[in-house]
């Protein structure tokens, strides 16, 4: 896998959903902004986790990666299920948002590998 | 309307998607569904919405059949801006809402879903958690140590620590072994 393939789509999707909160923002619609940094932050997790694999064990990138990313993303989908039972619906909205950008990250990191 | 209360309502009116729900609101009743469709949003952030304007009086909800329906609190917008700020913000009023307001923020700091996050360091903030977790006992009755650290520990599994503050913050009295509300 190049890396630096997944590097430049994790980039690009920042510099997407940023634009998509600068958008929200100019609108009005500031709380949706304000949920959708969520997701922004979630493209710089994992960049970190990537390098910080890639430095470490550069040979097993493949399972390392998605072994520890997972392990911070793991607790999202618990998150998401404890704020539904409570009618929590500004969490629901922040971990759905985060789950959305997890599923794109380890979709584009499978397909990288193939 | 107090100022806390307009505070509140020009705050959560301040957003284009809510302003949009009003619009649709304005025209007929809805239900969360229908909204969304309407206004191309998803119904999670309708909802998300609708509890921001329910909570600021501009909305109310009615139950119909299987549908939670949402209308226009007309009481609130009849109400011009220029009578909200003829009001009088009394003194008093206004420390009540400061200090309601900081046990809020308190409060949603140190909970969440009804379980304490960590025991507060600082005395006043602990007050107020401990004040809140007194809501669980009844007034006048007496309750054994076991009772008291049951309840206390649906809060927090430190129940030693907590129930001892209770104590020394005289928001408990403890009597021959038996614990009541002061």
């Amino acid at each position: 896998m190049n890396n630096k393939d997944f590097h430049g789509f994790l980039e690009g999707r920042k510099q997407s959903v940023a634009s998509e909160i600068e958008a929200l923002s100019a609108e009005g619609r500031t709380d949706e902004a304000n949920i959708l940094k969520a997701k922004f932050n979630v493209y710089d997790i994992a960049k970190s986790v990537f390098d910080t694999t890639v430095r470490q064990s550069p040979d097993t990138v493949a399972t390392a990666f998605p072994a520890l990313f997972s392990r911070i993303t793991g607790s999202w989908s618990a998150a998401l299920k404890t704020a539904k039972e409570h009618g929590d619906d500004r969490r629901v909205l922040v971990e759905e948002a985060k789950l959305s950008a997890v599923a794109e990250i380890t979709n584009r990191f499978a397909a990288l590998l193939t | 309307m107090t100022d806390l209360q307009a505070i509140n309502l020009f705050k959560c009116l301040a957003d284009k998607s809510r302003i949009q729900i009003l619009k649709s609101l304005m025209e007929e009743d809805m239900y969360v569904e229908r909204l969304a469709e309407r206004l191309n949003l998803t119904p999670a952030t309708i909802s998300f919405h609708l509890k921001k304007l329910v909570d600021a009086g501009a909305v109310t909800s009615r139950k119909e059949q299987y549908y939670t329906v949402y209308a226009i609190n007309g009481d609130v917008f009849n109400v011009s801006i220029l009578d909200i700020l003829r009001e009088k913000s009394e003194e008093k009023t206004l420390q009540d809402e400061r200090e309601e307001a900081y046990r809020k923020k308190v409060l949603d700091a140190f909970f969440e879903y009804g379980k304490l996050k960590s025991i507060p360091a600082q005395r006043k903030k602990e007050l107020i958690v401990l004040k809140e977790i007194a809501k669980s006992f009844e007034p006048g009755r007496d309750y054994t140590e076991r009772e008291v650290n049951i309840i206390i520990a649906d809060f927090h599994d430190d129940f030693c620590t907590i129930r001892r503050d209770m104590i020394s913050e005289h928001i408990l009295v403890r009597d021959k072994g038996m614990y009541r509300k002061v």
